[in-house]
């Protein structure tokens, strides 16, 4: 009964979705208060109705319910409760079952809390939330249902693809979900700008609180697949440009240059036509990802669902939900008031800049993925375009942006003194110069671009902490005032810096390990050793290690550095024969802040009629920063997000108790 | 099924509720309402003062940030909200569409759900299976009971030795090895877990006699010396290393000791005549699955027939049909793989992807 229930709460929320349009709609065209709350209502009991769906099809994965067809081809009764509940979004119908509840449950936080919002305003909102929830309900219910039983069901389930049973990926969609998903709110509340004429200040204060919650919950899903990427297909790499990684990295990226130019449009009114054309932009992405992920024109490890017919249900929505949104745009975008003005050299300046570039890398992004696809369609051959094209088109964009940064701070809305900022940067500068230097000269072989990278790193860290020590007035104040102005900053400066900083970091990890790393393989018998770096790892013992659903062959490693224990490691080999599927299980030593990292493979004859196994040793220097700094970057998110001023509701107490401070960046 | 309809109706009603409810609050507060961007703009203002006290923004730029935050108050009052309407009619009509909502959700429900369809977890359906006979389950439902068995009886080698036959029979080579070793690991004086542990070992091979599977056949000679099947491999290993009169002795020694009436028996004959005429066993590259032996026989043919067992109580399982078309192919049935492909022809028409994998598999290894 319960999936059945399932089912049926999936269709009314499909019912509900459409009355939360017509309802919203009526209601701001008669301006009337009792459609506004009907079409709010009709958004809470869609998201409800959705979470009771969801609620369902989890139920149906934990007791293994192979009569539902999802939990058949996705499940399998001996996977362990972990993946059995990830199974959930693991595969194609249950993500868009997903995607849905974060699309309805966005929609219902706007309609039910949202209560600073003008009431026409928030009905469009409603009803362009609304309308996306009617295109992805309907494609899920007629095209994706996750309900669909068999009346023969399988005695047993076909279980998850083993690389996705893992705890990292097990987290990644929902993050992802969240960062793609709440863009749609920006995208409704950039519709509803262009329907009422109105992109002001307080509309954009409305958005920033939501493009901070998507682009923080997209920067953690990112990072988390990446961090996935780099520990359980065992390459070694981090970022390998891969179609389905870009298709996340681009609305990214269009979220990040959204969150700079809405902080124009909030402080001085200014850039609205752009602010709301990035606004459509973000979600119009995440969908082109949803598109390429699961339409099958990509090849792709990450391309777990592939389904031309799917794909063309997809597009179809891509094409109507943008098609929309740009046509309104072109339509009513003209009709917006201009901004604020501000001369060249000031802080909307910088900002301006920072869009450009960001823009202009999403665009190259956007090209190297879709060029293969393009050309093949046109000519019929297969092309591959990879890490060369990336590093001379996206690096040098980014490298101009991370040189810009720490400027835009230090200068004042409307017109900036360029110089007086420049010169208060100059320890900054030195320092990174010097780092840069030291890079070239100390490490070997000489990587000219990887010691750039890392100088430009050094100069976004220590730009931040000059950004601070200029706030605070560090030197030029007594003590007792400098406490009390680091006491006053805002949350959001916090979280601004926290951000840059936080991309300073991932710059030096980025850099540094991949133009240094270092790599061995070889093929050891037990008691064989290998040398990577300045460390041996030496194969003690190969032994079974059965998990619940897997066979494994456990290395047992010990890595030692000048004769000292570094630590004892477990790389393995499994075979999940449910799904007749090989995987390496990767084993890291954290040194530090640098892994050593190794993988085992399979059996073969070794020296002397004993059985051997290629191991590959990789020491990954300061790898971990790779994976904090972003997520410095998503708590600078959350700390901005968690300025009163920001919050979803606006709550009226805050309006009534004054003493809010008001970060400056 | 009436449990459904309840819950259905409750879930339907709270929808509706949610829906007028929340028409009601909404027209109850609209009454007075101002434009909340006026209070954006009047917090912006207080929050540049608030600015400035803390001397985080200079005199001049406090004044210029001041008087343009002042000026969009003004502008926002000048384009404050105008008055929200509430009739008796607007009333009526979200009473109308709250009571409609429920009945589309359940027409449509009637065309898409399946209504009355139970929930079958894999517990419950378990407990079934283990009530019934087990002679008239399919073989993976015998698999999932005496996976069961094996959990609550972890130390009993015997359960385990049954789970393996049957997951051997069904195709899955690898788990039933497992499960084998734990046997002979917890029995390590049966000899006819260690023979089977070897035969198991020599089928997941294809008919090679591996390292580890000798090792199995050694093992189980050193318990029990008169081991038919034991012996018979061994024979086989020998021959397969070239030396043919050793391995022909010990199948002839083989042969003599079988009871007379013992199925074996002809087929091992018939092997015998074969490999004195040929002088050797005959080349791997002609035969995918091995001929020898009639219990290896056996073995394999009711591997295949559990695979279409199986394949015809759970028919969704692509890797499954291919791997039943290539063993009829190798056992020479064109019959029963055209029969095979043709249903899987059937099955998945709608997938090419699939069905060329699965065709792939009828053409001969070896051209």
């Amino acid at each position: 009964m319960i999936v059945e229930i399932g089912a049926f709460c999936l269709i009314l929320s499909l019912i509900l979705s459409t009355a939360q349009v017509g309802l919203s709609v009526i209601g701001r065209v008669r301006r009337s208060a009792v459609f506004y709350g009907a079409g709010e209502g009709a958004a809470g009991a869609a998201f409800l109705m959705v979470l009771i769906a969801f609620a369902s099809l989890m139920y149906a994965f934990v007791t293994s319910d192979f009569s539902v067809a999802n939990v058949a081809a996705n499940s399998h009764s001996a996977k362990p409760m972990l993946y059995k509940v990830a199974g959930v979004w693991g595969s194609h119908e249950g993500s868009m079952l997903l995607w849905c509840l974060a699309l309805t449950g966005f929609g219902a936080i706007v309609a039910l809390l949202a209560r600073g919002l003008p009431a026409a305003m928030k009905s469009v909102v409603v009803a362009s939330q609304g309308s996306l929830g009617v295109l992805f309900l309907a494609y899920t219910v007629f095209a994706s249902n996750p309900f669909v039983r068999l009346l023969q069901p399988p005695v047993e389930g076909r279980s998850l693809n083993p690389l996705l049973q893992d705890p990292a990926l097990a987290f990644h969609p929902p993050f992802l979900y969240g960062g793609y998903v709440g863009f749609s709110i920006v995208f409704s509340f950039a519709i509803a700008a262009l329907i009422e004429g109105r992109v002001d200040a307080a509309w954009a204060r409305w958005v920033r609180p939501w493009s901070l919650a998507a682009w923080s919950l997209l920067t953690v899903g990112i990072t988390l697949g990446a961090f996935w990427a780099y520990y359980e297909l065992g390459w070694g790499g981090w970022w390998f440009w891969d179609p389905v990684e870009n298709a996340s990295f681009m609305p990214w990226l269009i979220g990040t240059a959204l969150l700079h130019s809405a902080v124009v449009t909030e402080k001085r009114g200014a850039l609205p036509g752009w602010t709301v054309f990035l606004a459509l932009s973000a979600f119009t992405f995440s969908m082109l990802g949803a598109f390429l992920v699961r339409s099958g024109v990509l090849t792709s490890v990450h391309a777990f669902a592939v389904d031309p017919k799917r794909g063309i249900l997809l597009l179809t929505i891509l094409g109507i939900a943008a098609g929309a949104g740009f046509g309104l745009f072109a339509w009513r975008a003209p009709k917006l008031a201009p901004g604020g003005l501000f001369a060249p050299i000031s802080r909307e300046g910088a900002l301006v800049i920072n869009n450009l570039v960001l823009s202009a890398a999403t665009v190259t992004v956007l090209l190297g993925t879709l060029y293969p696809l393009i050309k093949e369609a046109l000519t019929g051959q297969s092309l591959s375009v990879g890490t060369p094209y990336f590093n001379l088109t996206f690096a040098p964009l980014m490298g101009l942006a991370f040189l810009v940064l720490p400027i835009g701070p230090l200068l004042s809305w409307k017109r900036g003194d360029g110089l007086g900022a420049l010169q208060r940067l100059w320890a900054a500068a030195g320092v990174a110069v010097a780092v840069g230097l030291l890079v070239l000269w100390i490490q070997k072989p000489t990587h000219v671009a990887a010691a750039v990278g890392m100088a430009l790193g050094v100069w976004l860290i220590v730009g931040v902490l000059v950004e601070i020590a200029e706030r605070i007035h560090l030197g030029r104040a007594n003590p007792a005032e400098v406490r009390r102005r680091l006491g006053g900053l805002p949350r959001g400066a916090w979280g601004m810096s926290l951000a840059h900083a936080g991309l300073g970091i991932f710059a030096l990890g980025a850099c540094f390990e991949t133009a240094w790393k270092i790599e061995a393989a070889q093929a050891l018998s037990v008691n064989q050793s290998i040398t990577v770096g300045t460390y041996q790892v030496h194969l003690g013992d190969v032994v079974a290690a059965n998990g619940p659903n897997y066979i494994a062959e456990r290395g047992l490693v010990t890595v030692t550095k000048n004769g000292k224990l570094v630590c004892d490691a477990m790389p393995e080999r499994r075979f999940y024969p449910a799904n007749s599927q090989t995987t390496s299980e990767v084993a890291l030593c954290l040194e530090g802040l640098d892994d050593v990292y190794l993988v085992m493979g399979e059996r073969r004859a070794g020296t002397e009629g004993q059985p051997a196994w290629l191991v590959r040793a990789y020491w990954n220097p300061l790898a971990r920063l790779i994976f904090l700094g972003p997520l410095l970057m998503a708590l600078g998110g959350a700390v901005s997000l968690s300025d009163r001023r920001l919050r979803f509701a606006a709550p009226r107490r805050a309006a009534e108790t004054v003493a809010v401070p008001v970060p400056a960046e | 099924m009436i449990g459904f309809w309840i819950t259905a109706a409750l879930l339907s009603a709270a929808a509706s509720y949610f829906v007028v409810s929340r028409a009601a609050r909404l027209e109850a507060q609209a009454a007075g309402a101002e434009d909340p961007s006026l209070d954006v703009y009047r917090r912006q203002l207080r929050e540049m003062d608030d600015l400035a006290d803390r001397g985080l923004l200079t005199d001049e730029d406090y004044r210029s940030a001041k008087t343009e935050a002042a000026r969009r108050l003004l502008g926002a009052a000048d384009q404050a909200a105008k008055p929200v309407s509430a009739t008796p009619l607007a009333r009526r009509m979200v009473f109308i569409v709250a009571a409609v909502l429920p009945l589309l959700a359940v027409a449509a429900y009637g065309f898409i759900g399946a209504p009355g369809v139970p929930d079958q977890s894999f517990a419950s359906r378990l407990a079934t299976w283990r009530k019934v006979d087990p002679a008239t389950l399919a073989p993976l439902e015998l698999v999932a009971v005496l996976q069961a068995v094996v959990a609550e009886r972890p130390k009993d080698p015997q359960p385990l030795m049954f789970l393996a036959r049957v997951q051997a029979a069904v195709g899955d080579e690898t788990s039933a090895i497992r499960n084998l070793e734990t046997a002979a690991r917890l029995a390590p004086n049966r000899a006819d877990l260690k023979t089977l542990l070897g035969e198991t070992l020599v089928i997941q091979s294809k008919g090679d006699i591996s390292p580890d599977a000798l090792r199995a056949f050694n093992e189980a000679l050193a318990l029990d010396p008169t081991d038919p099947s034991a012996r018979y491999h061994v024979g086989r290993a020998l021959m397969a290393k070239g030396d043919v009169a050793q391995g022909l002795q010990i199948w002839n020694s083989v042969l003599a000791g079988l009871p007379s009436g013992d199925e074996r028996t002809g087929g091992l004959r018939a092997e015998i005549a074969e490999v004195t005429k040929n002088g050797g066993l005959p080349k791997p590259a002609a035969v995918e699955v091995p001929t020898g032996g009639a219990d290896q026989a056996a073995f394999i043919r009711s591997m295949v027939n559990g695979l279409a067992a199986r394949l015809k109580a759970s028919p969704d399982d692509p890797a499954g049909w291919a791997r039943l078309v290539r063993s009829y192919g190798v056992l020479g049935e064109t019959e029963a793989q055209a029969k095979a492909l043709a249903e899987a022809r059937r099955l998945y028409k709608d997938r090419p992807d699939l069905l060329k994998t699965i065709e792939d598999s009828a053409k001969p290894l070896s051209k």
